[in-house]
């Protein structure tokens, strides 16, 4: 009987403590930028999901394709249609690990800069990036930023002559999320 | 004579085509109270929808405008948007319903656990089935 409840108390100690260390957000957002001397594209998701160990590092953020949101109509429905085929590839995933994780001080308030490393799965292609990333801490609370540049020819988006002028050759992908603590 | 003749026909045919391509060009988003629903929906099923078979669901929702109808769970304020969440309460998933700036003025309206009806867009699953452009019916 005694075992049993040292064995039970042990569980929950790391059970509490593991909740403890993972943050999460459905509501990141994902913009990305591409200037060019005719015109500007930019989109905008506000409905990312990000899940951050800050034991382990590990982060990984999703996003729906569907969900970017253009200024003009035309422009988006090219992106779902011709350039990402947002019907065959709904998703977007990035998993990646925080590098040098002991360099931020989570108890800390401040900003910590570090480069994130993994894997961004985008268009039915999966690619390495490394990105800078910037955690922010205030009492407690939890963010960071990071921005990643990435080339459309890796992830075999194919732009077509007539438009590729206007589409600059690197596109700038912006990502923000303000975590809250996992509750099991 | 002739060549401003053929310059004005042409100009003629050709200005209501180029008006069309410059409307087309500069066309923003519609305003979701203007389109009609192709799908009518409870909460709880379209999630389930999407948890049973989400490549299914996906085909059958992505991009359409889906009106919905569940419980509100949650009201969130981001900073730079607002969202509802519909569900049972108990489950930590729902669908997930982001607004359009005109619907903001109802949404103070709404309290935890009124059964409310949303239409929006839908973009798929992640942790939530997400809606965009939402408005309240």
């Amino acid at each position: 009987m005694k075992k049993i409840v040292i064995s039970l108390v042990v569980s929950l100690i790391v059970l509490t403590s593991f909740s403890q260390e993972r943050y999460f957000t459905r509501s990141g957002k994902i913009s990305f930028y591409s200037s060019t001397p005719l015109e500007n594209i930019e989109a905008i998701n506000k409905n990312a999901v990000s899940v951050f160990d800050k034991s382990t590092g590990q982060i990984e953020v999703s996003t729906l394709m569907k969900g970017f949101e253009f200024e003009k109509a035309l422009m988006q429905e090219h992106f779902n249609e011709n350039y990402i085929e947002s019907d065959k590839y709904p998703k977007a995933v990035f998993k990646g690990k925080i590098n040098d994780l002991s360099t931020i001080d989570f108890t800390k308030s401040g900003k910590y800069n570090t480069t994130v490393s993994g894997k961004l799965s985008l268009h039915g292609e999966t690619r390495d990036v490394t990105a800078p990333i910037t955690f922010s801490v205030n009492q407690g609370n939890i963010s960071a930023t990071a921005e990643f540049k990435v080339l459309p020819p890796d992830f075999k988006i194919s732009i077509p002559d007539l438009v590729r002028e206007k589409i600059a050759k690197e596109i700038k992908i912006n990502v923000a999320a303000g975590y809250e603590l996992m509750k099991n | 004579m002739k060549k401003w003749r053929f310059i004005l026909i042409v100009g003629v045919l050709l200005t209501p085509v180029l008006i069309y391509a410059l409307r087309e060009y500069n066309r923003t988003n519609a305003d979701t109270a203007e389109l009609k629903a192709s799908i009518e929906i409870d909460a709880l099923s379209l999630l389930k929808d999407y948890e049973t078979d989400e490549g299914f669901a996906n085909k059958e929702y992505n991009g359409k405008v889906i009106s919905v109808k569940g419980r509100v769970i949650k009201i969130e304020d981001t900073g730079d948007t607002k969202r509802v969440i519909l569900g049972d309460g108990i489950s930590m998933n729902g669908v997930l319903c982001e607004f359009q700036d005109t619907e903001y003025e109802k949404l103070k309206e709404l309290v935890p656990t009124q059964e409310v009806r949303i239409k929006g867009i839908c973009t798929g699953i992640l942790l939530d089935v997400v809606l965009i452009r939402c408005v309240i019916e």
